[in-house]
């Protein structure tokens, strides 16, 4: 990453800093919902939301959380926990908005294996593991910061950025150390026609550079010195793992449209239109990096519509999602060789789609906000969701599918009680499968990994949880701030009929505090 | 204005979305059809083969498909297969010989494959068992080699070769040639052994085997401290004791004869290392001592590119037994052995099983008995062929020992 593109987050970083608060405290205490419900753009794809925001904040926030259990998907540790610190504002200077923050992550994993990638995509066949349980660390350091301006009373503009840097290590042989980063690029602008219609575009890109390097202190122990090159649901290639080295350099690329129609201040409407085309490649070897490991393509197209509905004393908020995911798996098959000075060589004989994943995900989602003043009393939401997933790997034909109906409710009581605010919330979840199949069992880990990762995957279950947050304005030295305490836990259980996860359940526990200015 | 205003912000969003749809990379892996036709030796017909078994080997991966015949007379057998660099071995025997044969292919298309069958030669010394792993805490001294004479008539130790054959560790020979075919000498490192004798000196009987230590003591009861484990051999019994006068930490056995040295390039003792290296039994040319083949200068090539040693080589056809030992993991195996001593390769796993490194596993690699005659005499399988012949992974080692069942 250039210094330059570290100087421009950097200017943006002092937004989240300075912003002062300059409304009341409990729109300060409620400025995550009040975001949600005031600005329609909230969940797009374009930074014009900046200007929407209705007012500054700053956010100063540490928290943590643990969790623990069997329920959980294979590559994950069976106890984590997760520190993070926090800080996030919204400055307002006239015609131009900043919205940025910062934030550390600390996470620990006891009794993980398999997977060591850190930023890769989550459906890239072509990651890196192995199968011995260590304790592994993960360090995370997010930057971003976004600006958007009003540069007529028709036209805004924006631009959004966000740096993610990462470390991932486990002192068992064999020892990953993975470094990561990510740097994305988000500029926005849109136009309104008329007092009804406005029509947006964003675009995004965002670059990936990952590599993982394993040694091995004590390398004659039973398997402590062997990873695998994971290939979908193909048998994965086993590999020494003295001094492997492993890259990834990929490139994403995303463009959405967006079109608000205002009918009035009661009806509001906004429908956005995009894609997500991203590339991953891996390569492997010492200084040259010779050895191919394959190459992820994928490509999502996505469709959002989100219908406001505000009166006097309700706001009504129904979005519909849904998405097309495509992704290819490219597999070389390769000899190796030696130069005339000793060196290894790799020449590719042949390249193919090797795995391919198609997957539709569809929700709709129902939020109703009962207001007392300017400010949501009671909010309850309802969610139906669907996902779909078929994968395919060839030439052996082995196949994974599924399907995963979600049902997602939840209520939030908010009271005063004394001179803060008491924020009660209630979720459940329950998930049933129609379909499931998996068929690979000619591939190696497949009784080890395969297995076991899809019945975590596509399985049917059932989730609830509370959470509960005290907040009440407090002053320093004349200079006023709100305290937020907040506290939560969930269990989620497995409800399925394979044996692997019978009776298993995961909890999760997390709290902490935050100061909002 | 709305008109333009809309064609604008729409055109680079339709430009944007063109881009996305396209997808270079569409063409699926396939499988790939492979006939194979044998070519006999001359006199013998394919009718007259018996146990014909055809296995195509994915190198990189290690799968093994076995062909079907696809016409029922033999002749041409069928396979559908993965795209990859393959090895076709073929095996069989008539009344009179043993046959087999190895082709290398690279199997990108549809293709025909042609399969020599040569003639197995020799019935006679073969390396019964070769322990070459070690044990806890690094400790590799105790290996041993065990020869034996798998025919019905008295074989001479004496003037026979031992060799380590080089070519580096997990990648392809450093010796082959720009097409990775292999030499037709084999080039030996670490050291190169002998047996003294005249020629009739050192008999072994049918049926006898030859326990060869690279230290003939009895290395189970080595002192053990920290994290070390327990040898599995006592070779205080052993036939010859390998005994490099150079190095100074290798000792001679009293009542163990010592074999002698060819070549040696270096190492502390006979080390095939770890994790294995090919070795190869060889018996010069009547006529030829080993003496007067080591003082030849044409006995001797540099290594290839970096020359650092001088290194003893061995024509193929001196060859009277080879096994191919590789790395236990699949994509770093590679052939040291040509196709007329070895068409298949062995290893030893790990203590974790398959996928893991042999090193100090305490396992040795052993030949599989085919048969026990009535006068209990133990026939071990010899086809020229490794990766049948020997039981893969390894066993616990058996030193002197001959089982009393068939494998």
């Amino acid at each position: 990453m250039s210094s330059g593109y570290k100087l421009f987050l950097l200017s943006l970083f002092p937004c989240c800093c300075i912003a002062q608060a300059d409304a009341g405290w409990e729109g300060k205490a409620l400025y995550k919902d009040h975001l949600y419900v005031n600005r329609l753009l909230q969940d797009s794809h374009n930074p014009v939301s900046i200007s929407d925001a209705p007012e500054e904040v700053a956010d100063f926030e540490v928290r943590y959380a643990s969790e623990q259990g069997d329920y959980k998907p294979i590559d994950r540790g069976r106890h984590e926990t997760l520190w993070t610190g926090n800080i996030y504002g919204i400055r307002k200077i006239d015609r131009l908005s900043f919205e940025g923050g910062i934030e550390y992550a600390n996470r620990m994993q006891a009794d993980k294996k398999w997977s060591n990638a850190l930023f890769i995509a989550g459906g890239n066949p072509f990651f890196i593991a192995d199968s011995i349980a260590g304790d592994q660390g993960t360090e995370q350091f997010t930057l971003s910061g976004g600006l958007s301006y009003v540069v007529t009373s028709r036209w805004r503009a924006a631009l959004r950025a966000v740096y993610l840097v990462g470390t991932l290590a486990d002192q068992t042989d064999p020892r990953p150390l993975t470094q990561g980063m990510r740097f994305y690029l988000n500029p926005g602008l849109d136009y309104r026609f008329s007092p009804s219609f406005t029509l947006g575009i964003s675009a995004g890109t965002a670059r990936l550079s990952e590599s993982t390097t394993y040694t091995v202190v004590n390398s004659i122990e039973p398997k402590v010195g062997t990873i695998f090159l994971f290939k979908g649901l193909g048998s994965p290639e086993t590999k020494s793992a003295i001094g492997y080295k492993r890259r990834y350099e990929g490139n994403q690329y995303m463009g959405h449209i967006q079109l608000v129609w205002n009918a009035s201040h009661t009806l509001s409407n906004l429908a956005e239109l995009g894609f997500f085309t991203a590339s991953e490649d891996a390569k492997d070897g010492d200084t040259g990096f010779d050895f191919k490991g394959g190459d992820y393509r994928t490509t999502t197209y996505m469709l959002t519509d989100r219908f406001q509905l505000k009166t006097l004393a309700f706001i009504h908020n129904l979005t519909l999602r849904a998405e097309h995911l495509q992704s290819n798996g490219i597999w070389y098959l390769q000899t190796q060789s030696t130069d005339t000075d000793g060196n290894t060589l790799w020449t590719i004989r042949d390249k193919s789609v090797t795995h391919r994943e198609t997957a539709l995900k569809a929700s709709l989602h129902y939020r109703i906000d009962h207001l007392k003043g300017a400010y949501p009393r009671l909010t309850s939401s309802v969610r139906v969701a669907f996902t779909h997933s078929g994968i395919r790997q060839y030439p052996d034909l082995y196949s994974r599918k599924y399907s995963l109906l979600t049902f997602d409710g939840d209520i939030t009581r908010r009271l005063h009680v004394g001179k803060g605010l008491l924020t009660l919330s209630l979720r459940a979840t329950y998930a049933v499968s129609p379909l499931q199949s998996l068929v690979a069992e000619g591939s190696k880990l497949y009784a080890s990994y395969l297995e076991p990762a899809f019945q975590a995957t596509g399985s049917s279950h059932y989730a609830c949880g509370a959470d509960v947050v005290w907040q009440t304005p407090l002053s320093l030295v004349s200079y006023p701030f709100l305290l937020s305490l907040h506290a939560g836990a969930a269990v989620r259980s497995y409800n399925d009929q394979a044996t692997l996860y019978s009776g298993a359940r995961r909890q999760s526990f997390n709290t902490g505090l935050s100061l909002i200015f | 204005m709305f008109k333009k205003t809309a064609l604008l912000l729409a055109l680079p969003a339709t430009m944007l979305l063109a881009w996305a749809c396209g997808d270079g990379d569409d063409d699926v892996a396939k499988n790939y059809s492979v006939t194979v036709t044998l070519i006999t030796p001359e006199d013998i017909a394919i009718t007259d083969i018996t146990d014909l078994k055809i296995v195509a080997v994915n190198t990189t991966t290690g799968v093994e498909a076995t062909l079907s015949d696809l016409n029922g007379d033999g002749l041409a057998m069928e396979a559908s297969l993965t795209a990859g660099e393959y090895d076709f071995r073929a095996s069989g025997t008539t009344d009179d010989f043993k046959l087999n044969g190895l082709t290398s292919v690279p199997v990108y298309e549809d293709k025909n494959v042609s399969i020599v069958l040569n003639i197995v030669s020799g019935d006679g010394l073969i390396f019964k068992e070769i322990y070459y792993t070690g044990v806890m805490s690094y400790y590799w001294k105790d290996g041993f080699f065990e020869l034996y004479n798998n025919s019905d008539e008295v074989q001479y130790l004496d003037g026979l070769i031992v060799g380590i054959v080089d070519g580096g560790f997990g990648a392809p020979s450093a010796w082959a040639d720009e097409s990775g075919n292999l030499p037709n000498r084999y080039p030996l490192t670490n050291h190169a052994i002998y047996f003294p004798g005249s020629g009739t000196q050192y008999p072994v009987q049918p049926g006898e085997g030859v326990v060869v230590a690279t230290v003939a003591i009895n290395h189970s009861a080595r002192e053990l401290t920290d994290e070390d484990e327990a040898s599995p051999v006592d070779l205080s019994h052993a036939n010859w004791n390998i005994y490099i006068p150079a190095q100074a930490s290798d000792i001679e056995v009293e009542g163990i004869p010592n074999t002698k040295v060819a070549h040696s390039l270096w190492g502390f003792d006979f080390m095939p290392g770890v994790n294995g290296a090919a070795l190869i039994l060889a018996k010069l040319p009547e006529g030829v001592s080993v003496e007067n083949y080591i003082e030849d200068p044409n006995s001797f090539q540099k290594t290839p590119v970096s020359g650092t040693w001088n290194q003893l080589m061995i024509p193929h056809e001196y060859v009277i037994d080879g096994v191919d030992i590789v790395y236990p993991l699949e994509g770093q195996q590679y052939k040291r052995l040509l196709p007329s001593e070895d068409i298949g390769m062995a290893w030893v796993y790990g203590k974790g099983g398959p996928g893991t490194s042999s090193a100090y596993s305490g396992k040795s690699l052993r030949r599989k008995v085919i048969s026990i005659t009535a006068e209990g005499k133990v026939v071990y399988k010899d086809t020229n062929n490794s990766s049948e012949d020997f039981i893969i992974g390894g066993q616990t080692p058996t030193p002197g020992v001959h089982p009393v069942k068939i494998d």
